[in-house]
C-alpha cells in the first residue's frame, strides 16, 4: 500500500482524533470481561454494536488513534443498510450516501452491458449506496461512544495473548505502559495483517491474483448520476481497464488496471498517476478542474482461515479473509460477518446456548466466504485476464457484445448478494414448502399497511412470522415460557411471499435468516426442537 | 438471432474452458485450433443460415 497524503489532508474528511484514557487495568485494578474486541476498524465496531443490542458490554482494543485513511470501501450493499439499521446506524448512513441502481460496462467506447439491480417500493433501501469507509466508520463510532456497554480503548495495541481453559489474556501496549486484560471471548477484528493471526500461528489460505490496479479518489464536480461505470481497453488506457464510482463530497474514485508490462514504482509516481487520469476524464468529456485526494496500489485476494473459530477467539472481517474487492464484498462481508456473531455470542455469554453454536459462526460464514470467492472470482478473471487465453477470449467476448446480447453475461460484475446459509446445522429441515423463504434464507424484503417494512419488525430477537392471529392464542402460554422469543403476525397479503397457509409458521433468528417453518401448524415440541437447533443445541 | 441455448452459468463454463484449451495449445497453435473449433461449430448448427449469421457476427466483432 502506498499513499500519499497524510490522514489531516483530505479533502473532504476531517479526521478525528481519539485521545488515550488510562484504564482500570493500568491502576491495577480490571475485571473479566465478557467480550475484548481487537480492532476498532468497521468490523470491529459493528460487532460491538451487534453485543451490545444484545446487552453484552464489549471492549474494543483500537491501535490507532483515529479511522481509517483514504476512502477504501465505498459500496454498500442494501443487506449491510438493513444490518446497520438494527444497530441505528442506517440514518446517519443513508442522510450521506449516494443511492444508485445502474452501471454500465463499455469495450473501448462503446456500452456492452446494461447492470440493473431491481429496486421497487418494497424495499427499504437501495440496492447499493456510495460513502467513503471513513464516513461509515465515523457513524459506527458516533453510535458506540453513545452506547454505555461499548468501551472503545484508542492507542491500545495488543502485542501478545495468553489463552488458558475459561479465559483470554490479551497483552495490550498503550503510550502510558502495558497492561493485561483478561476476557472470555475475543473477537479478533484487526484486519488484513491481523497481529492475532499471527500470534496463535494461523495463516489465510487461498489464491492471489495477478492483476495490480491503482485506486484513486479525486475531487471533481461532476453532474453525472451515480451508477458503477467499467471500461475495458478505453483508449484513455490502453490495455487497462478502468472503474469509476461516485462518492459524496464531490469525490470519485478511479481504480485503473496496471498491464503486466508497466513498472509498478513508476506508475506509482504522482505525475503519472494525474496524466492517466486526466487522459479517462478528457476521454469521458469531464473538463472541470480536478485534484488528487488519495492513492493505494490494489491486488486481489481470495484467501481465508481454515477456521474463524480458534476456541475463545473468533475472528471476523478482513483477519478472517481477504476477497477480492470487485463486486463490493469485503467489508460487507466483514459486516455479515458481525451480524452473525453478535447474537450467537450473546447466547453463549448468558449460559442460553452452548459454546458448540459458536461453530455455526465459523461454517456459515466459511461457507459464505467461498460464494464471495467463487463469484468474485469470476469477476477478477474477466476485470484482469490471468493468462493469454483468458485474454483472448475476454477480447472476443467484448467485441461481440457490442451488438449482441449473447456474451453480456460474462460481463456481469456480480454485485455483493446476501448469502443464504443452505447447509446451516441450525436449520431444521422443511419439505412442505413450494415457495418462500428456504431455511438459511432471508425474508423478502415487503412494505407493510402501516408504512413500515417488514425488515423493522424482524432481527432482534428470535422471532416467530405467524399467518393467521388464531396463532397467538396457540403460541401465546408456549411464548410466555419463552425467553427471547416474539411473535409477528402478519396480514394476509404476505402469505403469498412465504407460500404460507393461515396456520403456516416460520421461525426466525436474531439476524433475520429462517430457521426453521412449517406449512401446517407445529406441535409445540416441534417448535420446541426448532428453536433449540437453532439456538446451537441439536 | 442465434442462439446457443447456454445457461448463463454454462457460458461461464464455456468460457473457462475456451480460455484454458488456448492456454494448453500455446500461442503458435492458437490460429489452428481455433479455426477448427469453428469448422467443429459450424459443423453442429441447424444449416448455413446460421453458419453465415455466426460468421458475420465474428466479422463484425474482429472489425471493432
Ligand atoms: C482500496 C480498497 C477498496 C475497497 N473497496 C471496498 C468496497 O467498495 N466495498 C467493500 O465492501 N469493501 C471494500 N474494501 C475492503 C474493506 O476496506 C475492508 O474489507 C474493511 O476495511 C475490513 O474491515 P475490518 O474492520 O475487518 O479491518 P480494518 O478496516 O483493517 O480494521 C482493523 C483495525 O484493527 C486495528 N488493529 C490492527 N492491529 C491491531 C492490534 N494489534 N491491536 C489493536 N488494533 C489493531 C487497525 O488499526 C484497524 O483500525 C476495500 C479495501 C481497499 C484496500
Amino acid at each position: 500500500m502506498a499513499s500519499f497524503k497524510d490522514q489531516a489532508r483530505s479533502h473532504y474528511f476531517t479526521y478525528p482524533y481519539f485521545a488515550f484514557r488510562r484504564p482500570a487495568e493500568l491502576e491495577g485494578g480490571g475485571q473479566l470481561h465478557p467480550v475484548a474486541i481487537v480492532g476498532g476498524g468497521p468490523v470491529g465496531v459493528t460487532a460491538a454494536l451487534e453485543l451490545a443490542r444484545f446487552g453484552v458490554p464489549s471492549v474494543v482494543i483500537e491501535a490507532d488513534d483515529t479511522l481509517a485513511e483514504g476512502s477504501r470501501a465505498i459500496c454498500f450493499s442494501r443487506r449491510t443498510l438493513e444490518i446497520l439499521d438494527a444497530l441505528g446506524v442506517a440514518g446517519a448512513v443513508m442522510k450521506k450516501a449516494l443511492p444508485w441502481t445502474h452501471g454500465t460496462s463499455y469495450y473501448k467506447d462503446k456500452p456492452v452491458f446494461r447492470l440493473e439491480m431491481p429496486h421497487g417500493e418494497h424495499d427499504k433501501f437501495y440496492p447499493m449506496v456510495n460513502l467513503q469507509q471513513c464516513y461509515l466508520e465515523k457513524f459506527l463510532t458516533d453510535r458506540a461512544a453513545a452506547e454505555p456497554l461499548i468501551d472503545i480503548r484508542w492507542q491500545s495495541r495488543v502485542v501478545g495473548l495468553t489463552r488458558e481453559a475459561d479465559k483470554v489474556t490479551l497483552d495490550i501496549e498503550t503510550p502510558e505502559g502495558r497492561y493485561p486484560l483478561c476476557a472470555r471471548y475475543v473477537i479478533a477484528a484487526d484486519g488484513a495483517r491481523s497481529v492475532m493471526r499471527q500470534l496463535l500461528g494461523l495463516s489465510l489460505h487461498g489464491q492471489s491474483y495477478e492483476g495490480r490496479y491503482l485506486i484513486a479518489d479525486i475531487v471533481l464536480r461532476s453532474d453525472y448520476p451515480t451508477e458503477r461505470r467499467a471500461w475495458f481497453d478505453p483508449p484513455s488506457n490502453p490495455g487497462s481497464t478502468v472503474l469509476m464510482h461516485k462518492q459524496p463530497d464531490d469525490i470519485w474514485r478511479i481504480d485503473y488496471q496496471l498491464r503486466d508490462d508497466e513498472d509498478a514504482e513508476q506508475q506509482l509516481q504522482e505525475p503519472r498517476i494525474r496524466q492517466r487520469i486526466a487522459a479517462h476524464l478528457s476521454f469521458i468529456g469531464e473538463t472541470k478542474p480536478w485534484e488528487l485526494d488519495w492513492f493505494s496500489l490494489y491486488k486481489a485476494h481470495s484467501l481465508c482461515l481454515d477456521d474463524y473459530v480458534e476456541d475463545r477467539v473468533i475472528f471476523a472481517g478482513d483477519a478472517a479473509h481477504l476477497v477480492p474487492i470487485f463486486g463490493v464484498r469485503g467489508l460487507n462481508s466483514g459486516i455479515a460477518d458481525a451480524n452473525n456473531l453478535g447474537w450467537k455470542l450473546a447466547l453463549v455469554i448468558e449460559g442460553k446456548a452452548p459454546p458448540a453454536l459458536l461453530r455455526s459462526y465459523g461454517a456459515e460464514r466459511r461457507a459464505a466466504t467461498f460464494d464471495v470467492f467463487a463469484n468474485a472470482g469470476k469477476s477478477t478473471l474477466f476485470m484482469t485476464p490471468p493468462s493469454r487465453g483468458y485474454a483472448v477470449m475476454r477480447e472476443a467476448a467484448l467485441r461481440l457484445a457490442v451488438d449482441q446480447a449473447l456474451t453480456r453475461p460474462l460481463i456481469n460484475p456480480r454485485q455483493s448478494q446476501p448469502f443464504y446459509y443452505r447447509e446451516s446445522a441450525l436449520n431444521t429441515d422443511d419439505r412442505a414448502f413450494a415457495g418462500g423463504p428456504p431455511p438459511g434464507a432471508l425474508p423478502p424484503g415487503r412494505r407493510l399497511t402501516d408504512g413500515g417494512y417488514l425488515c423493522d419488525l424482524i432481527g432482534r430477537a428470535f422471532t416467530l412470522l405467524a399467518f393467521d392471529d388464531a396463532m397467538r392464542d396457540y403460541l401465546g402460554p408456549w411464548l410466555a415460557a419463552q425467553a427471547g422469543v416474539s411473535l409477528t403476525v402478519l396480514t394476509d397479503d404476505l402469505r403469498a411471499d412465504f407460500d404460507a397457509a393461515p396456520a403456516s409458521l416460520y421461525l426466525l433468528r436474531p439476524d433475520g435468516h429462517v430457521a426453521a417453518r412449517f406449512k401446517a401448524r407445529p406441535s409445540l415440541a416441534d417448535l420446541e426442537a426448532a428453536l433449540k437447533r437453532a439456538q446451537g443445541n441439536a | 438471432m442465434m442462439s446457443l441455448g447456454l445457461s448463463d452459468s454454462d457460458l461461464e463454463q464455456a468460457f473457462d474452458r475456451l480460455a484454458q484449451a488456448l492456454d494448453a495449445v500455446g500461442e503458435d497453435k492458437e490460429r489452428s485450433f481455433l479455426a477448427a473449433l469453428a469448422l467443429t461449430l459450424a459443423g453442429r448448427m441447424a444449416g448455413l443460415t446460421e453458419v453465415d449469421a455466426a460468421i458475420a457476427m465474428a466479422l463484425r466483432a474482429a472489425e471493432r
